[in-house]
């Protein structure tokens, strides 16, 4: 048993596996409504459209958290303003991301002199997370959470027909956004830990896996935020004995764990019933 | 002084400056049940959102329960309403009795569950409507009716004093269309407004106890053996009935002279 413990005599795994396991319940809570909404591009999207934050803060002396998390706010309310437009989701998620991503590009490359280091934010640096960092993640699980279980069942309702939702008294014209804004602070979040390129999986593979293997979305949401911490806890286990990066490791844990749900799925005999 | 619960007057609305509705007025008494008939475009899907508060009129007032609505405002529990079938809904990972608890979801206190409270609601309203055995069903296997009375109960759970239905019969077999039509009388008696929408003459809107017939004005307003008449419907639908009687009941029958095959007739 001291494969597990021994890692932990280092103080930078300690505080990458609190950041994971963190991270991780974020996404897979959030993950099954990006799902059901058929937003699955919204995760890379707005990763993609942080590096243009990232690029302005880098000019303006700022941190990179404010200059991430303005940029993914702007993104996510900037996506669902061109949606209303009649532009679909995916089209309006592909104009803002590659444009913002340009953006990003363009000033970091025109400041070559700040430091930056590019690799980090576009793969993620897990084991370098500070106190300081995560602080910050732990306060912001905590809102999050706090505002997703507030509002859990409006968003659901919401999330089901919109329509109905409003008709039956629910403030939709408040939980869009909410819901917008809670995807922008996980995907910041998750951004120290799996990077630019890869946040998105955190989104998409837990809450993916636990809808093959449960019924009712209550189930999958709970099932989700398992599942993302058990791949956040394994992955980096497998980054730390392997000697791989750590948002590799954890993507391609999370890669396995829906691949033998998927095997699971399809191997069981099928228990639906068609209503006549 | 009692309010009427529904009273729209000399409203125009439309969308992106398309008026789809002219002057409409309409006034509904508590307990009524009023079916809006007309063809697809006639504005009867427009009238239930200004209903709704989902769009404001270009001119002219509706009120509920004479309180003026404004678009995007409406009180919580007053109001439920049954959508027209959506495939997106049924795709959706829920159980019966997760879906039908949704309709509570405006009122419930700010924790991620219902409590014993509303789920015995949605337990109550499930025995009601004739689906408590499929309770923890997903929706995906459910069957038509099945599932319309799923959007039912979601919009009857909070006990609302009106119920606005669009299309409701729409892609459910005949025998399920005359259950939901008695469940909806039902309902009218023990003092809920209900209002629905269909382009059914014969099956559903012979069978209600008053008509409006729309085609972006109100041409008629009243029982069906004072509506259907075939100039009223030749005004509403563009086509020709005629109407006969049928057990006590007017019966529209399509009036256009036969398409002639240009083979000639089948041998």
């Amino acid at each position: 048993m001291s494969f597990l413990f021994d890692p932990f005599d280092f103080a930078f795994f300690s505080r990458a596996m609190i950041a994971a396991v963190l991270v991780g319940a974020l996404a897979g809570a959030l993950g099954p409504f990006v799902i059901v909404r058929r937003l699955a591009y919204i995760g890379q999207g707005l990763s993609q459209s942080i590096l243009g934050g990232v690029g302005i803060a880098l000019v303006l002396g700022a941190g990179l958290y404010p200059g991430a998390a303005v940029a993914a706010a702007f993104a996510a309310l900037l996506i669902d303003r061109i949606r209303r437009i009649d532009i679909p989701a995916d089209t309006a998620i592909g104009i803002v991301a590659s444009v913002m991503f340009a953006a990003g590009v363009a000033i970091i490359s025109a400041n070559r002199s700040r430091e930056l280091n590019v690799s980090n934010l576009l793969f993620g640096n897990i084991l370098g997370v500070t106190r300081t960092d995560l602080i910050i993640v732990a306060v912001v699980t905590a809102l999050t959470a706090a505002g997703l279980a507030a509002r859990f069942k409006q968003l659901v309702a919401t999330t089901h027909n919109s329509a109905v939702a409003a008709a039956h008294g629910v403030r939709t014209g408040h939980i869009e956004p909410l819901f917008n804004i809670l995807l922008a602070v996980v995907v910041v979040t998750a951004l120290q830990v799996l990077g630019v390129l890869l946040v998105a999986a955190t989104l998409l593979l837990p809450a993916a896996t636990a809808s093959l293997l449960f019924p009712s979305f209550g189930q999958i949401v709970t099932a989700s935020i398992l599942i993302g911490i058990a791949i956040g806890v394994v992955g980096l286990y497998l980054s730390y004995y392997q000697n791989i990066a750590s948002g590799p490791a954890i993507v391609l844990t999370a890669g396995a764990a829906f691949a033998a749900a998927a095997i699971t799925r399809v191997a069981r005999p099928t228990t639906r019933r068609t209503a006549p | 002084m009692t309010h009427p619960v529904v009273h729209v007057d000399q409203v125009t609305a439309g969308y992106h400056h398309k008026v789809v509705l002219r002057d409409v007025n309409l006034t509904i008494a508590a307990g009524e049940l009023v079916g809006v008939l007309g063809p697809s475009g006639a504005g009867k899907t427009t009238l239930l959102r200004l209903l709704l508060g989902e769009l404001a009129p270009i001119a002219g007032t509706v009120r509920c329960f004479g309180n003026p609505i404004t678009a995007g405002r409406i009180a919580a529990a007053t109001v439920g309403y049954v959508p027209q079938l959506e495939a997106s809904e049924r795709s959706f990972p829920l159980t019966v009795h997760g879906a039908v608890q949704l309709g509570l979801a405006a009122t419930s206190g700010p924790t991620p569950w219902f409590n014993r409270r509303e789920r015995a609601a949605v337990t109550a309203v499930l025995e009601q409507l004739g689906i408590a055995e499929l309770h923890n069903r997903r929706l995906d296997e459910l069957s038509g009716g099945q599932f319309q009375r799923v959007l039912l109960g979601r919009a009857l759970v909070a006990k609302p004093k009106l119920l606005i239905l669009d299309e409701p019969t729409s892609g459910i077999d005949m025998r399920t269309r005359a259950d939901m039509l008695s469940l909806l009388a039902t309902i009218a008696d023990a003092g809920v407004t209900v209002l629905l929408s269909t382009h059914d003459l014969n099956w559903v809107a012979a069978h209600l106890p008053r008509l409006v017939c729309l085609n972006r004005t109100v041409i008629a307003d009243g029982p069906p053996a004072a509506v259907l008449q075939p100039g009223i419907l030749e005004q509403t639908f563009g086509a020709t009935f005629d109407v006969i009687t049928h057990h006590g009941r007017p019966v529209a029958v399509d009036a256009t002279s036969p398409v002639t095959h240009p083979m000639g007739p089948h041998r």
